[in-house]
Order: structure tokens, then sequence, then C-alpha cells
């Protein structure tokens, strides 16, 4: 048998579309191997499932691969400036009596004890500085400030932009503990960023402008002179610096500060309405697919052909009984029982992968592969097998089994996709495992998410594109097994 | 030569009143028979080779297929080596008798599974019987041999399509004989073969009979190939046998009027018959869901007597081993 396979792999190996449907499917049986080493199966789960994890990434980031064809400079990723990670680079401490100075390449922090009357006040002065050169405009951003201290501080947030505009972020008082802020704002209502910067550019150009309808994000990187002059959005480039002053009556207290800039482009897929990288659920997606169609496929079609071979060999009551059990399911309509089934009993992917077989054994399927061993019954060896004394059970696994392995096959291989099709459409009914990464369950969150009406292509076009080659890839090994197991075909 | 004289006494095998009936279903009832055979007693001694001889349809396959066990008999029994097959239960049927009997089928091409090497056919049957592994190569190798597949190297691993005919019906032989069965029956064996193959089959068929003091029932409708091969002959018309006897004797002096008219449309070697047309007996075969009373060659024969038409005559020893179903000599 091993030197008939031999054989038949050699003759495979002279069709284009055989190689090129194995170079697929090796492809994804790599990214699935890449996927499980890079996050394990359980890690993987829990991290896609997790919110808080994603919160460093940009959300709705394109692909980076977009700017080879847009030559567009943008920001890949966030952009991180966190006032501890710089005091563990190369910097330099000096300390006096009341003060204490912190100066690093990006960094500088001034801690002073101030006295104003015979209250002793703290004061922390923290500047970032960092380039901005890019072409578009950061997604969103946000920044948190901690201070560890029980009494009230003073927080005053400035932005000064490269040609010395300076934008107030945040300015007043807090009780203790983390400022958390996002630049981004309620639809119809106006931040204090765009408050700020209107005010900013009244004092210094002497106009007003109309900043209702530009993020507050945008309102921080813009080009003021072009957006003034001529109303055009373009990103301001140069250094920027950030300026936080902390003031506080809590002479020991500490304070930090972190500011994220989100990008517009990020890994090789993008990621979502997260942050989450799509290219780790498009790599996840991979072998799950594959485990997927390829258990369905292979096991509902070797059931069904056991059935049909013992359907056809007993005869008889059993071959009635069976043909009725078909015509049941083959009535029984599967969409709404799987969804129905779905809702009752919670169940997950593989749970929905029986139900998925127990009803693809039964059909057509079932009807023609009885025929077929019907007409191999009757062939003269069948009963020289039963002259020589071979059992039921070894004429239908020795003798007919392998006349109908042939069409089996490539029909398995063929079958495979449309079992990783139906996986997706299920989920975008929202019929699907609710913890595993699926391309199906990537789709319908896109859908929901409304990704096309948005813009954010990508999101679609990832999976998309995976399912789609996934299916070629199968279609092309099915179709070539196909023409070398049944060259009757080749005639045609 | 003394344990051949022993063996040719006795009978192997004894059919007494056998009867294969097929079921004419109509909706749910049953509304007829197909009496395929129907009352059929006969004997076959040990190490002979019988021919049966019929045309198509008489129920000679079905005779064949019912001493093989592959059907059910209806009635009657077959008794094999002093055990009725019609009472023992499938079970001991398939380890013991199908050991014991071989078959060669009519189509050599149909006989073989196409997806096993020669080895791999030849072997199934010593599998199925518990023969351990050395024994089964190397009783593959002396089977191919024997049949004058050799050397056995070029053939174990061929399959099935890279064969000829001619092969294939060798190893079909092979395959008959690989379990050292007491009874083969072969089914038209060289029907499909070419004219030049089939001798060399048949004489190396009756070699292997006397190496393996085989008894052979050949069924066939062809009384050249019966009369070359075979000791005994029996003729069968409508799911009875009608005549039984030495393979000479029937052919010289046929007494049975169907014999007589089958033997007498053999082609002639003799060039000065070459314009003679040949007469044959008028009609065809009669339906065997209602076969005609009487006797059932009645309404074809050409020495028809009243009695004929009311009741059926029984097979009459007329001579030491000749047998006539006919009244004519009753």
């Amino acid at each position: 048998m091993s030197r008939r396979t031999l054989i038949l792999l050699r003759r495979a190996l002279h069709y284009k579309s055989f190689i090129l449907g194995i170079a697929i499917l090796l492809f994804f049986i790599g990214l699935s191997i890449y996927a499980e080493v890079t996050w394990p199966f359980e890690e993987a789960i829990v991290l896609w499932n997790n919110p808080e994890a994603w919160l460093e990434y940009p959300k709705f980031a394109k692909p980076e691969w977009i700017t080879v064809f847009t030559g567009k400079r943008e920001l890949r990723g966030s952009l991180i400036l966190d006032s501890r990670v710089a005091n563990l680079t190369e910097c330099v401490v000096e300390i006096y009596e009341n003060k204490s100075l912190t100066m690093c390449k990006d960094l500088y922090k001034e801690r002073e004890i101030l006295a104003v009357g015979n209250q002793r006040i703290l004061s922390v002065i923290t500047e970032i500085t960092f380039n901005y050169e890019y072409d578009e405009f950061p997604s969103s951003g946000k920044y948190e400030v901690y201070v560890n201290t029980t009494e009230k501080v003073y927080v005053d947030l400035i932005l000064v932009k490269p040609n010395g505009l300076e934008i107030r972020l945040e300015g007043g008082f807090y009780t203790a503990g983390t400022i958390l802020k996002t630049l981004e704002v309620k639809p119809g209502e106006l931040s204090r960023i765009q408050l700020n910067y209107a005010e900013v550019v009244k004092k210094t150009y002497g106009v007003d402008v109309d900043v209702s309808k530009i993020e507050p994000v945008k309102l921080l990187f813009i080009d003021d002179k072009l957006f003034i002059e001529k109303g055009i959005y373009k990103p301001l480039n140069g250094t920027y610096k950030l300026v936080v002053s902390i003031y506080s009556t809590d002479i020991n207290a500490t304070a930090e500060i972190r500011v994220l800039i989100h990008g517009t482009i990020y890994g090789i897929a993008g990621t979502d309405r997260l942050g989450r990288d799509l290219f780790m659920a498009i790599a996840w997606g991979a072998p799950i697919a594959i485990a997927f169609g390829l258990t369905a496929s292979v096991l509902s079609t070797l059931l069904t052909m056991v059935l049909a071979a013992i359907s056809a060999w007993y005869g008889g009551v059993l071959d009635n009984a069976m043909a009725r059990i078909n015509e049941i399911f083959m009535i029984i309509p599967f969409l709404p029982t799987i969804i129905m089934l779905r809702l009752f009993y919670g169940l997950d992917l593989w749970g929905m992968l029986w139900i998925i077989i127990l009803f693809s054994v039964w059909g057509s399927g079932l009807k023609t592969m009885r025929a077929m061993f019907l007409q191999i019954r009757e062939m003269p060896y069948i009963e020289a097998a039963r002259a020589y004394g071979a059992s039921s059970a070894r004429i239908i696994i020795r003798y007919m089994v392998p006349r109908v392995i042939p069409v089996l096959i490539p029909n398995i291989v063929i079958a495979i996709p449309s079992f990783v099709f139906l996986e997706a459409a299920l989920a975008i009914l929202g019929v699907s495992d609710p913890r595993l990464i699926t391309w199906g369950k990537v789709l319908e969150d896109a859908y929901e998410n409304a990704a096309l009406t948005q813009g954010h292509y990508h999101w679609i076009l990832g999976p998309a594109i995976a399912l789609f080659f996934m299916a070629i890839a199968f279609a092309l090994i099915g179709f070539t097994l196909d023409r070398i197991f049944n060259p009757r075909l080749r005639e045609l | 030569m003394e344990k051949s004289e022993n063996m040719s006494r006795g009978d192997i095998l004894v059919i007494k009143d056998l009867r294969v009936w097929h079921p004419v279903r109509k909706l749910l009832s049953i509304v007829g028979y197909v009496r395929a055979v129907d009352g059929v007693t006969f004997n076959i001694p040990r190490g002979r080779i019988v021919a049966i001889v019929g045309e198509s349809g008489c129920g000679k396959t079905t005779l064949a297929r019912a001493i093989m066990g592959l059907i059910p008999a209806t009635s009657g029994s077959i008794i094999f080596e002093g055990r009725d097959l019609t009472k023992l239960p499938r079970t001991i049927i398939r380890k013991w008798y199908t050991g014991q009997v071989g078959l060669v089928q009519q189509d050599p091409y149909a006989a073989m599974p196409p997806f096993m090497t020669v080895k791999g056919i030849l072997e199934e049957p010593m599998k199925i019987h518990g023969i351990p592994k050395e024994e089964r190569s190397k009783r593959v190798r002396e089977m191919l041999t024997e049949v004058g597949l050799t050397p056995p190297e070029d053939f174990v691993f061929k399959y099935p399509h890279m064969l000829s005919g001619g092969q294939l019906q060798r190893v079909a032989i092979a395959r008959a004989l690989i379990l050292r069965p007491k009874l083969v029956i072969a089914d038209e064996p060289v029907s499909m073969l070419d004219a030049s193959v089939r001798i060399e089959i048949l004489t190396m068929f009756r070699e292997l009979k006397e190496k393996y003091d085989l008894t052979v029932i050949y069924i066939t409708h062809d009384f050249a190939t019966a009369k070359h091969f075979s000791d005994e002959i029996m003729v069968m018309y409508a799911g009875q046998i009608v005549e039984i006897g030495d393979a000479r004797d029937i052919i010289k002096k046929p007494k049975h009027p169907y014999t007589e008219a089958l033997i007498s449309v053999l082609p002639d070697p003799d060039p000065q018959n070459r314009f003679t047309i040949k007469k044959t007996l008028p009609g065809e075969p009669p339906s065997l869901i209602n076969p005609p009373p009487g006797c059932r060659l009645w309404p074809r024969c050409p020495y028809v007597m009243d009695k004929c038409k009311r009741e059926e005559p029984s097979l009459i020893e007329i001579q030491d081993g000749r047998k006539v179903k006919c009244w004519l000599y009753a």
C-alpha cells in the first residue's frame, strides 16, 4: 500500500496545481506552528479575550505594508513616553539639598521642595521630548499620571509644539492616585484640549477657529499655520515637548507620567477595535480551521462510507431502516437545529463539530455511496471472497471499501473548505465558540462593528483572504487527487 | 496408485432433490418463484471430473452457487463428506466447508480484486483460514509455479490489470487450489478465454487434479471442452438434470432428445457437411416461473407423447452409470 501511495504521490507532483495547493497548505501549517510556538494555546485564548492586555496597541491600525503603496510615513504601533522607563536609561542624576535633577536624552525631571511661607510644597516638573516625523495624525492617545499621596495634588500638563505653541491638556486639583485620560472625545462634546487650543490660537494668531469638528489628538499634532490659513489638516513635524508639573503638600510624594500616542499602522494584519493584533487571530485561525475542517470532513465521509457499506451489504430490513432514518435527517433543517442546540447547550467548537458531523453523515452522499456499494457487492470477486470463507466484516473492509477509496479521498479533501466556511458562516450568525479565536469570529466582530462602512477594510480582508486561500489550497489538492484517482475524468 | 483407487470409491458429494427457488415479489407479497434448480439429484464420485452441461439460464450457475453455499437451498440436501450443508450453521460452513471446496469463476478480470497484488489475492484465503505467514509465502510460490506462472517472483507484486486473461485465470485456479480443497467447482472457467489458451488451461487443470486428488465439477455450455476435459457429463435443462452418463458415451450416443439436439448442432469438422443446415429444437426454453406440466421439454420435443404432457418422468438408470429423464426409456 505504501508503494502505491508513493507512486500516486510522485504522479501528483507532476501537476502544478497540486504543488501550488501543497505550498499554500504548508504555509498554513507553518503559520499554525508559528502560532503555537509564539502564543501557546491557553495563553493565546486568555490574551485574546482580555482587552486590558491590548491597551498599549493602536485601535483599527492598518497593516504596516500598506505604506509601501501609499508611500506615507506613519506611526507604527504606539509611542510610549514613560517617566519610569526613562529613569532606567543612561541618565545623569544630581541631588541638592532641596532639589534633585534627573537628566536623560529625552527626559528632564526636576524635583524640588519649595517653602511658601511656613508651608513646604513639593514640586515635580517632568519634561519629555519626542520627535514626530510622520505624514499622518496619530489615531488616538492617552495619558496616565500617578501620584502616590493621600493629599491633594495640583497637576498641570502642557504640550509644547515644535512651533512653540503651548496647549494645556490638564490642569487642576486631584485627590491622589491615578489620573487616566484618553485624548478621545464623545461626539457633540468639547474637551478641555479643544477649548484650550481655540484660546491659544486666538491669543497667538488672533483668529477664531472652529475646533468642534477636529478630534483633540489631531489638534495636538496639527500644523497650525496651514490649518488657520488654508484649512488644511496636516501634522506638524518636529520635536514636541510634554511638560508635567505636579505640586503637592505631601513632600514625600512621588509622581510619574506615562503618555501613549497611538499610531495608524501595526503588524502584518493590523489591529481591531480593541487594538488586538489581527495577525494573531489569523495565525491561530489556521490550525483551528484545518483541525475543524479535516476532522469534520474525514469523520463524516468515513462514517457515511461505513453506514453505506453496512446498508448495502446486509440489505433487507436494516437497509430499509437506514434509508428511513436518512430521510428523516435529510428533512431536519440543519441551520435552525444547530442554532437551537447552541443556544440550549452552549456548545463549544468541538461540540458543534460533532453535531455537524452527525448531520453531514446523512443525506444524498449516503444514498450515492450506497448505490456504489450495491454495484460493488455484485462483483464476482466478492463472490469469490465469500467462497473462500471471508466474513462480512472482512468483505466490507478489505474488498468493498478499497473500491470507493479513490472516489472518497478527493471528496474528503474538497469537502474540507466547505466545513471551514460553515464554521465561519455560523460564527457570523452568532453561533460560535465563545473562547476560541477563529476567522469566522473575527469576521463577525468586524461585521458587528461595521468595519467596512468605517473604512477598516483590513479587518475583513485579513481573515477573508485566509479563508479564501485555504479553500483554494484544498480545492487544488482535491481536484488533482481526483484526476489521479479517477483518471477517466481526464478524458472529459 | 492404491490410494487413488481408494479415493475413487465412494461419493464426495451427494445431492438429493435439491431445489433453489427465488421468490418473485410484487408489492409486499410473493407472487411466484423462479425455479432455478428444481429437484436435482446426483452424486459426484471422488476423484472424477463431472461436467454439467446446459444452455444459458438452465440453472447450472445457480446449482454451482448452491453447492458452494453462497445461496441457501429452498429444500433438499447437499451432503459433502457425510455432512449435510443445509443443516450446518453458517459459521461452520465458513470455517470448514469453504476450505474444502474451491471456486473458479467465469470472468477472470472481474474475479480478482483490482486493488490487490497477486500475492495479496493468493494469501487472502490462507489468512482467513489461519495459515501462518511463512507457510503462506511458500505456498504462494509453489502454487504459482504449479499453474505455470514462472518464475513466481515476476508475478507476486503484479496487479490484475497487468496480467492477460489466461494468466489471470491461472491465478484464479491457484487461488481456488491454495487451500488444498477436495472439490473444485469450475464455473465456465475457459469460456471467456481465447481458444488457444483454453486447452492449455484445461490440460493444466487436469494435471493439477491428478496431483492434488481433486474432484472437479466443470460447468460449461460447451460439449467440446466437456468431452475433452471430463469423465462424466450431466445435461441440465430448465432447472433439472435430464441425462447423466460417461462423457464419451453421451457424446457418441445421446439418449435424451434434448442431449441429442444439443449434440446434433455441434460444429462438424467434416468439409463434406459444410452445406447441411442443422436442425435445432423449435421454440425457446420454458419460463422457470411457470414451467410446463409433465416433462419440461415436451413443447419442443420431436418425440412428444401424451404421457409427456401429463406426467413428469423420473431419472431412470438405463445402463450402468447412465441415467435419462425421459418417457422414451421408461
